[in-house]
């Protein structure tokens, strides 16, 4: 983006999940607070800038959506790759989206960044009876060490609060300068990099 | 006196004799006393001594017995000492004992627990046991019921006999039952689910029936009875085409449908889970595939549909006030050339906005506006490529006939501005359906395509011949197109493909191929599948959705080869087993995606990045410390064009520029991308209006994809090549390759 970027220090987070689980609507949720409105959408962000206090100091949290791209399966380490959290989205409506979401969980836990921030969050709880706890879901989350968050993006319910929330528990040591190009010859070029100098605060994965 | 003295003496003499005599004797008998009492004493001493030696005797004795009863004692002592430390030890053990027995008994209390609980499943399992003894006890009745059942059906047997024997008598029978068989399932089917009785019976009036019934007689070449017919019955003929007899071609799709959705019917054992509704979605679903009509009770006829206003229509207004001023005055000068045409809505034209700024409307107001002299290039076009996202292609079919239908006059209305007007509307119907023929006609069911060109030739070809004649030909050139486009080859002259040696052989592997021809054969392959994506696939969002009838999409296909592209890069990298190897085959994948680039291909690119950045590749560090530096560079370079930031911002500059420079595969995720934001980003309709706004930002979208379609690349199609990369391409799922990556170079 702009020179206005290159001054902050960011962290990624990345929003993943099945297919219309509602991960666009999360996030355009939280950075326009609308849903379904007549406005048009804006074409070609890949990502939005979140801008939390934590502590009395202003955090961006850089928010990259995968949105329609979900059945390119074989690009989703490119997504994942760099981010510091990830936001597991599932369906609460649809059963087959939280196995969806176990499986990008076990996949995160065992290929990503191993210090990675993971949410799980149940979408659409607005559907749900109100009866029904997510106790499984819940469980789960705690067997894991995942945070959970219920949101509704059609209502607007605990979806900034999720993403405040999401953005405290962050490490706040894990972040960085983001320059256009060195910003990927540090994330995928690392080899290349430690011929030379090496940079003592990246971290590396796997 | 000296004798007196010794007369004395004499005197004396005697006796101190006689005494001393006597003094003896008292002596003697003393001695003799005491001698026997010496002796009495002896003896006394003798018994004492005796006495004494027993005594002693008796005590040796004693004492003897004494030490042998303490020996025996000690014996005894230490016997009990031992049985003591015995006993102690048991004690020890036996609090042991006593602890294990603690133990085991908690162990046992905690197993009658269990054992409780046991008994409580057993309990409910037996109560469950006994509700399934009632059940079969019922099941035994129903049984029952079923034997009498049987028992008539023997009775019936008889007769079945009979009609067995006559069916194997005369097979012609089995062959008519077989035949009929479906027609009757299809009569029952109608039955169940009565959909569209009054649709048929509107549509199937006795004229139709007559007319289907006289075509089929003269395309069987009997026109006499088709004569009689119509002179009975007053039913007027049309003269139509008799290469085929409609009658017959009916029938055979009404049979061919109702077999698919009967097949659907009965699909699977699960029948009975399913809901009512939701087996009706699914017939709406296959209906809605086949091209059947779903009369819906609450459609409005178009020209019934009242006036503009906001219930039915809603333009953009105030923020885009300017625009909607300059763009009128570009309207004012287009309609000053079309002035005498418009009757109908002029008393309020000055009013209505360009169709430029339309934000929602219903589908009457939709079509009326596409057919009005309102319709602009933009519009007609996307409305054509956007509506089957709010109906379906027959709807639309239908739409346009009603809208063709202009009602009679009415009373007190001029006749010749009537007719003008008609004739109008007809004209612009007319366009309507070229323009959709022409630019939107390739995902269109066959059925359709029938019923349009028997509207066309029952109806606008009596009053319109040229335009009739005109719009069939649009059709054939369309179908023809259709079949021909895979023949399509310009004259320029393709580079000659580099084949390896062993192009014939039949064990001819990926790997033998170059990576030129690789990337050029694949990019044949993938643009072939790219120019396959129809503009409802994507209108509908339709891979999003999982169908009820499991036909796999084109635009599935494409992400399968995509991701099969990637996984396949990945096995063939990490797979060998020497760091050279690996390294190579990185350097083979690395340049073919130079080649793609090149090509300008940015799908396989995209994919190939993908694969090199897979998981199990990248963690092969040793592997990466063999590949040369310029290679990486280059690697790199591919990166940053495909970066995700800024919404592909590079990305989309390079494609643009190589749409202008030649041939162009772009990367669909992008697209994707953007058409998923405008469908989340807004609804499909406002207030019971359909969203146009949101219409108008997928056509922009779809007619960029389109775009890219018509472009194709000049490579000869090597055939061996093709059907290798046709298959699914070899690959291993990702965690199946991160457990070789590990294998491979081990973590540290």
């Amino acid at each position: 983006m702009t020179s206005k970027f290159l001054t902050e220090v960011q962290q990624k987070v990345v929003v993943l999940g099945d297919f219309s689980v509602g991960k666009s609507s999360l996030i355009l949720r939280v950075s326009k607070n609308e849903f379904l409105e007549e406005q048009e959408s804006t074409i070609g962000a890949a990502f939005i800038n979140f801008s939390v206090n934590v502590d009395n100091k202003p955090n961006q949290i850089q928010i990259w959506d995968t949105a329609g791209q979900e059945k390119f399966r074989s690009l989703t380490p490119i997504y994942y790759r760099g981010a510091i959290g990830a936001i597991v989205v599932y369906d609460v409506s649809r059963e087959y989206s939280f196995q969806t979401a176990k499986e990008w969980v076990e996949e995160l836990k065992e290929k990503a960044n191993p210090k990675l921030i993971i949410a799980l969050c149940a979408n659409k709880i607005d559907l749900l009876e109100e009866k029904k706890k997510l106790l499984k879901e819940k469980e789960y989350a705690d067997e894991n060490g995942l945070l959970i968050y219920e949101t509704s993006a059609k209502t607007g319910k605990g979806v900034t609060e999720m993403f405040v929330d999401f953005s405290k528990n962050l490490p706040k040591d894990q972040g960085r300068e983001i320059f256009n190009d060195d910003f990927f010859e540090e994330e995928f070029f690392n080899i290349e990099l430690h011929n030379g100098e090496k940079k003592t605060e990246k971290t590396i994965c796997c | 006196m000296q004798e007196q003295n010794e007369k004395n003496q004499k005197q004396i003499i005697p006796l101190t004799e006689q005494l001393k005599e006597r003094k003896r004797d008292e002596k003697t008998t003393e001695l003799k006393q005491l001698m026997k009492e010496v002796e009495d004493l002896s003896n006394s001493y003798q018994k004492l001594r005796n006495e004494i030696e027993n005594k002693e005797k008796e005590q040796s004795n004693i004492r003897k017995q004494m030490n042998s009863t303490r020996i025996e004692y000690d014996k005894q002592i230490e016997i009990l000492k031992e049985k003591i430390s015995l006993y102690d030890r048991e004690i020890t053990r036996d609090s042991e004992r006593r602890k294990k027995f603690g133990e085991t008994g908690n162990l046992f209390q905690k197993g009658a627990k269990e054992f409780e609980k046991k008994i409580q499943q057993l309990e409910k399992e037996l109560i469950t046991v006994k509700k399934k003894i009632l059940d079969l006890e019922l099941g035994k009745e129903q049984f029952q019921m079923k034997i009498e059942s049987v028992i008539e059906y023997r009775d019936d047997k008889l007769r079945r006999d009979w009609t067995y024997r006559v069916l194997t008598k005369y097979p012609e029978i089995t062959n008519l039952r077989e035949r009929i068989n479906p027609l009757s399932r299809a009569i029952s089917l109608a039955s169940i689910y009565a959909g569209s009785k009054i649709g048929v019976k509107s549509l199937l009036t006795k004229t139709v029936v007559n007319q289907l019934i006289m075509q089929h007689y003269d395309f069987e070449g009997k026109s006499l009875i088709s004569r009689y017919i119509e002179n009975s019955t007053a039913t007027l003929y049309p003269e139509v085409n008799l290469s085929e007899s409609r009658l017959l071609l009916l029938l055979r799709m009404a049979i061919r449908d109702s077999e698919t959705l009967y097949d659907l019917l009965m699909s699977g054992n699960n029948r009975k889970n399913i809901s009512k509704e939701q087996q009706m979605n699914v017939i709406a679903g296959t209906i809605d595939e086949i091209g059947l009509e779903m009369i819906d009770e609450n459609d409005l006829d178009i020209w019934k549909e009242p006036p503009d206003n906001p219930s039915n229509i809603v333009y953009h207004t105030a923020e885009q006030e300017e625009i909607l001023q300059q763009l009128q005055q570009q309207d004012k000068q287009r309609e000053s050339q079309q002035k005498p045409e418009k009757q109908r809505e002029s008393h309020n034209k000055s009013e209505i906005p360009s169709l430029d700024l339309l934000h929602c409307a219903n589908i009457n107001k939709l079509v009326e506006k596409l057919t009005s002299d309102q319709s602009t290039v933009q519009y007609r076009n996307t409305f054509i490529m956007t509506y089957q996202s709010f109906m379906t292609p027959l709807q639309l079919l239908n739409k346009l006939k009603q809208r063709y239908n202009v009602p009679a006059k009415k009373e007190g209305e001029d006749e010749m501005t009537w007719k003008k007007n008609r004739d109008f509307i007809t004209i612009r119907v007319i366009s309507a359906l070229k323009n959709w023929i022409e630019t939107e006609f390739n995902d269109i069911d066959e059925k359709i395509v029938e019923k349009l060109k028997d509207f066309i030739r029952r109806v606008i070809k009596p009053e319109k011949e040229r335009s009739a004649t005109s719009l069939l030909n649009a059709i054939k050139d369309q179908r023809e197109k259709r079949e021909k486009q895979s023949l399509l080859r310009t004259t320029e002259q393709a580079p000659p493909p580099i084949v390896p040696k062993n192009i014939f052989h039949p064990k001819l592997s990926l790997s033998d191929i170059c990576e030129e021809e690789f990337a050029r054969q694949l990019t044949l392959l993938v643009s072939d599948l790219f120019r396959k994506i129809k503009p409802s696939e994507l209108a509908k969002q339709q891979w999003t959705k999982k169908k009820p009838t499991g036909k796999v999409l084109n635009i599935v296909a494409c992400f399968n080869k995509f991701n099969g592209f990637g996984r396949y890069i990945a096995t063939e990298i990490v797979t060998p087993k020497t760091v050279k190897e690996r390294a190579k085959a990185w350097q083979r994948f690395a340049k073919m995606g130079k080649h793609f680039l090149e090509l300008s291909n940015f799908d396989s690119l995209m994919a190939t990045i993908a694969g090199l950045s897979n998981n199990g590749v990248r963690r092969l560090k040793q592997t990466h410390q063999e590949i040369p530096k310029h290679f990486t560079k280059m690697f790199n370079e591919a990166k940053i064009i495909m970066d995700q930031k800024n919404g592909y911002h590079v990305y989309r500059e390079r494609l643009e520029q190589a749409r202008l420079d030649g041939p162009a595969m772009p990367y669909l995720g992008v697209w994707l991308t953007d058409i998923t934001r405008i469908s989340s980003g807004s609804s499909n309709t406002i207030k019971g209006l359909i969203n146009f706004s949101k219409r108008k930002q997928l056509y922009n979208i779809i007619s960029q994809i389109q775009e890219y379609q018509n472009l194709r690349y000049h490579f000869q199609s090597v055939y061996q090549i093709q059907m290798l990369l046709k298959r699914e391409l070899p690959h291993k799922n990702d965690k199946e390759l991160y457990k070789i990556s590990v294998s491979r170079e081990k973590k540290k």
